[in-house]
């Protein structure tokens, strides 16, 4: 089947033809058009890939609320993990019985349900208004306890964190839920006469830092062997780091595959719904790792076959800061543009954990590694190396409305990207839905479209 | 003297002093003026105010930011000309660990000054100048009874919340014109980020570790997870004074604050006013805002 994106009715046509064919599809499967009657309306107005592997992917995300109920009816532990992005869940699922997840995941929510849910209006409510970040659609999940079970162990970073976070955060607590909060100090280089640990990514840091968030995380270790009524030995935890380490190698060869691909083999949208599966797996480790398995059979098959999207003209983007209005990913290939490189905020969630060191140390590092605690030097810099990587010709910075980080930030990586890449950078702000400024969002992105063209021909 | 700026309440200024710098805690000028910083949508106008304001310090020998807020963390990203110091301040305290983290941080400050040109304080030097700032904290305390007589139409309030830039401390003024009386100052630069007093046979045994403990053991503040803290303080400040009244005050983009304004509401048992502050326009506009609520406390 040509690759092709195509929109929800579309696919349900296609979803029939399937079946009628024999289509064998995975616990989680059916048409991507049921998820309407929960509200997903945002749904109607995506374009989605036409693979089996896409449809898997979408319908995996999509029944994410399913498994944390069904892990719960069957006696399992449920652990919220917020704002880590990466780190705690594979500690938890390195212990049988304990299921993680993201709350902060509700951020999605005003923009698949359309604002429907009703959880910005909770959140006004309880004093946080649209000058905080989208995530601030969590405190109304948890209140309406609608989209997620209430976990039975809450765990934040804080620390060298976003202030939107850790306020929203601290705002969960004070209505009476109970938050293990442990700290990840900013990132600072090692000083000439200290220890100094390369880190994953390549970034370094000081070995007192990497020994206090390791201590941190012991903290975390001991809840969980609390909760899960048993103790988690080095070994479970090796095995936890070789499963997640799978899923990140499969995530980055898909990645380079659809960056460096001379045809883009699977649209922008597919892709960041991909990389959001390496931070806690969508609650079924196991499950995540065949759903991505799949997908890069499928890209690969593609990248052979020399099919995909667009054409090999189209203007390769890098893109910073995951959007909060999922089709917004379309409209970068309406505009002509192909994504080749992303650095969604969780670098240290796809690269892979070290296996030389001790697995508490390796964790420790891991979390270190987060772009968010670092400078914003650091985050260009890998940003910069990357986009040497992939051949991107552009970057796009997407500010989240309202987030504290990205008034400073986005600027901060323009100049530096700019000056050393001597690249066009153009910064967008993404709203959880962008309807009304879909005409000026475009233009944006095909002005910068077309003057990688233009510098094309120079 | 070179002078170090800074603006955090957990930066200790006799840290500072001891290793021979003059400790300068800017709380932002009393006019708006331009500086390495421009203005921008999502900026938090105090950073703003701080950063340009240390740039027109002539003996400035460096500044130093804290990771207390997400703002200044970032800030020392932007500052190019100026030699800057990020100071690691935990958001977590019930552990030993986040206090020797603290410790470590101070003890990296050294380091920084001494690069600066500062000179290494002897035991003996830190805990001279750690006393004398104990006493002018004791001054300071003591003050706070002199001027006791409270007519029975002035309204007792409490300030709470952030930093008041110097721009905007006309808002006392604005409070007293309506009939109010500031009878707790729980802003960023009043009397909540006092430090502890010392113990004296402690600050002897061990200098540092009493110097961490009076400041990072004892300062309640919004950024704290968890931040009960500021609410024990709040409880027990506003039950000895009499408070009929809150006033919040919080800088534009301040999501520390901002967060807490709901919380501190539903939790409080006297009305409360919600002030934005942004250090550049004149605070005039916020005088119906201060004048309605006090009117409506009588």
């Amino acid at each position: 089947m040509p690759p092709k994106q195509i929109a929800l009715e579309e696919w349900d046509r296609l979803y029939d033809q399937l079946k009628a064919t024999g289509l064998s599809e995975p616990s989680y499967g059916g048409k991507i058009s049921r998820h309407l009657t929960d509200g997903d309306l945002r749904l109607t107005k995506l374009r989605f890939d036409n693979s089996i592997a896409a449809l898997n992917l979408w319908n995996f995300l999509l029944t994410e609320e399913e498994r944390l109920a069904n892990a719960r009816a069957e006696g399992k532990k449920l652990v919220g993990t917020m704002k880590d992005l990466g780190t705690v869940p594979v500690l938890a699922y390195s212990l049988p019985d304990l299921v993680a997840f993201y709350p902060d995941g509700a951020w999605w929510i005003p923009c698949v349900m359309e604002l429907s849910a009703g959880l910005l209006g909770i959140a006004d409510s309880l004093g946080i208004d649209e000058s905080f970040c989208p995530v601030r659609a969590m405190l109304g999940a948890f209140v309406t306890e609608a989209h997620f079970p209430l976990p039975d162990l809450l765990t934040c970073s804080v620390g060298a964190t976003c202030d939107d976070f850790s306020a929203i955060a601290q705002r969960l607590n004070g209505l009476g839920n109970p938050i293990l909060w442990w700290e990840i100090p900013h990132r600072r280089k090692p000083a000439e006469n200290e220890r100094a640990v390369v880190l994953p990514g390549g970034m370094t840091a000081p070995g007192i830092q990497v020994d206090f968030v390791e201590s941190e995380l012991e903290r975390i270790k001991k809840a969980l062997e609390s909760l899960a009524g048993q103790p988690l030995s080095d070994d479970m935890l090796r095995d936890g780091i070789a499963r997640a380490n799978a899923i990140r190698q499969r995530l980055s060869e898909l990645r380079s595959l659809v960056f460096k691909a001379p045809v883009c083999p699977l649209p922008a949208l597919e892709l960041l719904i991909a990389e959001m599966l390496a931070l806690h797996y969508c609650s079924d480790r196991d499950a995540s790792l065949q759903v991505i398995s799949d997908l890069l059979i499928e890209t690969r098959a593609r990248v052979d076959q020399g099919e995909g999207f667009l054409d090999a003209e189209a203007a390769r983007i890098f893109w910073v800061n995951p959007v909060a209005d999922l089709r917004v990913m379309n409209l970068v290939e309406d505009c002509g543009a192909r994504i080749c490189g992303t650095e969604h905020l969780f670098t240290h969630a796809l690269d892979e954990i070290p296996t030389d060191v001790p697995p508490m140390r390796a964790l420790a590092q891991m979390a270190l590694a987060d772009p968010m605690v670092g400078t914003a030097a650091d985050r260009a810099d890998r940003i910069c190396s990357d986009i040497t990587e992939f051949g991107a010709e552009a970057l796009v910075l997407s500010r989240i409305p309202g987030a504290s980080h990205c008034a400073l930030e986005g600027g901060a990586i323009a100049d530096i990207v700019a000056a050393r890449l001597d690249l066009p950078v153009i910064e967008i702000e993404v709203a959880p839905l962008n309807d009304a400024y879909w005409p000026s969002l475009g233009t944006g992105l095909r002005a910068l479209v077309e003057t990688i063209r233009q510098r094309r021909g120079k | 003297m070179p002078t170090i700026a800074y603006s955090s309440p957990f930066v200790p200024a006799e840290w500072i002093a001891s290793h021979g710098f003059e400790p300068r805690r800017l709380r932002g000028p009393n006019a708006p003026i331009d500086g390495p910083i421009d203005s921008r949508v999502g900026l938090c106008p105090y950073m703003r105010s701080f950063i340009n304001e240390a740039g027109t310090l002539c003996d400035l020998a460096g500044i130093v930011f804290t990771t207390t807020c997400d703002q200044m963390r970032r800030a020392a990203d932007i500052v190019d000309n100026l030699p800057c110091f990020t100071m690691n301040v935990p958001a977590t305290w019930q552990n030993a660990s986040s206090q020797e983290l603290y410790i470590a941080e101070l003890k990296r400050l050294g380091v920084f000054l001494e690069t600066a040109g500062a000179k290494r304080p002897t035991e003996t030097e830190l805990v001279r100048t750690m006393l004398k700032y104990d006493e002018q904290r004791k001054t300071l305390r003591a003050a706070r009874g002199w001027n006791d007589s409270v007519s029975s139409d002035q309204t007792r309030l409490a300030l709470v919340g952030g930093p008041i830039s110097g721009h905007d401390a006309v808002l006392f003024k604005t409070i007293e014109r309506y009939g109010g009386r500031i009878e707790l100052d729980g802003s960023e630069t009043g009397e909540r980020t006092l430090a502890a007093p010392f113990n004296r046979r402690r600050l002897r045994d061990n200098p540092l570790l009493e110097l961490a403990d009076a400041y990072f053991g004892t300062i309640p503040d919004a950024f704290r997870r968890p931040n009960s803290e500021l609410y024990r303080w709040l409880a027990t400040e506003i039950g000895q004074r009499s408070i009929e009244g809150v006033i919040l005050i919080r800088y534009l983009w301040c999501d520390l604050w901002h967060a807490e304004a709901g919380r501190i509401r539903e939790w409080l048992d006297v009305p409360m006013l919600d002030l934005e502050l942004n250090a550049e326009d004149p605070v005039a506009r916020l005088e119906t805002k201060v004048q309605a609520f006090l009117e409506a406390l009588r």
